[in-house]
């Protein structure tokens, strides 16, 4: 298959091709879609509520802390959360199909102080632990406050820490496809309207995909080791007891060898253990067997 | 909507009566665009990989950020600020290769062997993009900030490979071929996770002028009124008016407890709802009262 190589220049450019009515179609195909958010944040003068649509993503699991990039020239988000304090309170609101005129109408250029939730009849109640209210029509509301703001490029990166949050009972322990195909909504792409101007696309997840497990990977998933899937591919009888020993003596000689790009059995070994995991992570184990067997062979004589 | 609160505490670990402890904390984050970041060890030139998730940064320069455990040493001892990666994008054909690229592996082994994915020489740089992701970006590594345990790498996007055959597809299509996202974690019950991962689905559209300005994006409230009046949505009268409130409003803005400006701020938000909604009779009645 194959690739086309561009440079971001080239994105910019808006680039067509034969047969593409829209201009912004192909320039969509090289962005990542996001998840969207709504942010809840107060007026440091009126004290007044603001919505602001955006994009956020997790820069940190433990303790939970959401990045958002917020535009140098949006309309409030600017005053109330670039330019606050840290130690500043918002709500992180994560929007649901049921509400996308309401996300779109706050993200519209609405006069300042005016309550974009009340435009877009969306219900606000007070929160748990922070000022600002949470949205009962989004299935969740992330209590957060600022720790981090950096200028970078056109917008500000503000790094929030989750305190709490309010979860939408009927998504408590739900069926997690039934939730994905419900929220949050993510910004997709723009298409053209009839004034040259964009029409925004949000998108949902539509299908979930479980990765491998055990026997590809410890039985433990992303908590296990490699020495423990070693051994439990042993123990499952997924490897002979000769060949486990072999490749868990193989694995030990490559941590003395790891950090040594010079010496003179690295190449070998990288090359002989990575082939031994391969056939392991894609489950070929009449094939691994029969590998180790004859790379025991091969060393033998 | 009915909700139920929980403390931060009790997203991390779950709470009695839900049968998998992690599900309260990928309920409440929402699932994340999923990549393979590559690269290459800074001494041995070979080629590395580690899956994780994506925050967006700014689009100029077209920029994003990845995020790892201050403790994984695959990444934060070899990819150093400057440094040339690759975020590849993969599809519903690379689900075992992200997992793979998320294991604990010994370090420095041929990963891209391990995985099965191919490397194609870009000619923008020195790190490969992987021929069996739709979309790669090229990066430059230009901050790390280190937040709450964890290393943030902020990547500015250089060049892009996409395959050609996807050029004409419509988003739709598009949507569901790639890229993957991290749609959770399970656990077993024993001590074990399973990685989640997750394609796009629906494709919804948002309102469009005259609910917002012509433009979509980046317009002020004067210029979209503007707008509505040229295209007979609003008489110049009201469009006058409208305009006569906000600039009066704006005026008043810190003195919240004036009146007037009380006044002015409840004619707006009427106004703007009515506007929002595309409720024409109600917005005309509004403007000539």
């Amino acid at each position: 298959m194959a690739k086309l190589f561009v440079t971001r220049q080239f994105i910019r450019s808006s680039p067509t091709v034969r047969g593409v009515m829209d201009r912004r179609q192909v320039h969509f195909h090289f962005r990542p879609v996001r998840p969207a958010d709504i942010v809840v944040s107060l007026d440091p003068v009126s004290g007044e509520v603001n919505l602001a649509a955006g994009t956020y993503g997790i820069t940190a699991w433990k303790p939970l802390t959401v990045g958002l990039h917020i535009h140098k020239s949006s309309y409030d988000s600017q005053r109330n959360v670039s330019a606050a304090p840290l130690g500043t309170e918002l709500v992180i609101a994560l929007p649901g199909r049921d509400i996308v005129r309401e996300t779109w109408i706050t993200s519209m250029p609405i006069p300042r102080g005016i309550n974009e939730g009340e435009l877009g009849r969306l219900t606000l109640r007070p929160s748990q632990c922070v000022r600002p209210p949470s949205i009962a029509e989004c299935p969740v509301n992330l209590e957060t406050v600022i720790e981090r703001i950096d200028l970078y490029g056109i917008h500000h990166i503000v790094l929030c820490r989750v305190l709490g949050a309010t979860i939408g009972q009927e998504f408590v322990g739900a069926d997690r496809l039934s939730a994905l195909r419900s929220y949050p909504t993510h910004e997709c792409d723009d298409v053209d309207n009839a004034w040259e101007g964009a029409v925004e696309r949000l998108s949902l997840l539509g299908e979930l995909l479980p990765c491998p497990t055990f026997p590809c990977g410890p039985r433990r998933g992303l908590n296990g080791t490699f020495d423990e899937w070693l051994a439990e591919l042993g123990e499952a009888g997924w490897l002979a007891a000769a060949n486990l020993a072999r490749l868990q003596a193989w694995a030990a000689r490559w941590r003395q060898l790891a950090d040594q790009p010079g010496a003179a059995d690295r190449a070998a070994l990288r090359r002989r253990l990575s082939r031994a995991i391969e056939l392991a992570a894609w489950e070929e184990f009449d094939t691994l067997n029969a590998y180790l067997a004859a790379e025991e062979q091969e060393a033998s004589t | 909507m009915i909700a139920r609160y929980f403390a931060h505490d009790e997203l991390q670990q779950g709470v009695p009566g839900l049968d998998d402890p992690l599900s309260l904390l990928y309920t409440a984050s929402g699932p994340m665009p999923a990549l393979i970041l590559v690269w290459r060890h800074p001494e041995t030139d070979e080629v590395l990989l580690r899956y994780t998730t994506m925050t967006p940064l700014t689009w100029e320069p077209f920029s994003m950020m990845v995020s790892f455990p201050l403790d994984d040493m695959l990444v934060t001892a070899t990819l150093h600020e400057g440094a040339r990666c690759v975020m590849a994008w993969g599809s519903r054909d690379t689900v075992r290769a992200h997992y793979l690229a998320a294991l604990d592996l010994p370090p420095g082994l041929d990963q891209l062997a391990i995985a099965r994915l191919h490397p194609v020489a870009s000619p923008y740089g020195p790190v490969p993009h992987i021929k069996e992701c739709p979309l790669n970006t090229e990066c430059h590594v230009d901050r790390i900030v280190d937040h709450n345990g964890w290393r943030t790498y902020w990547l500015i996007i250089e060049a892009m490979s996409l395959d050609e055959e996807i050029l004409p597809l419509p988003r739709e299509v598009v949507l569901q071929r790639y890229h993957l996202y991290q749609a959770d974690r399970v656990s077993d019950g024993a001590g074990g996770e399973q990685l989640r991962l997750g394609l796009g689905g629906a494709l919804l559209e948002c309102p469009r002028f005259p609910v917002g300005p012509k433009s979509g994006w980046y317009s002020t409230f004067p210029h979209w009124a503007g707008e509505l009046c040229d295209e007979g949505y609003l008489s110049p009268d009201e469009h006058a008016r409208i305009i006569g409130w906000h600039t009066r409003y704006l005026k008043l803005f810190d003195e919240v407890d004036n009146p007037e400006r009380i006044a002015l701020h409840d004619r707006l938000t009427a106004v703007c709802t009515a506007l929002c909604w595309q409720e024409w009779p109600e917005l005309h009645a509004l403007l000539a009262g």
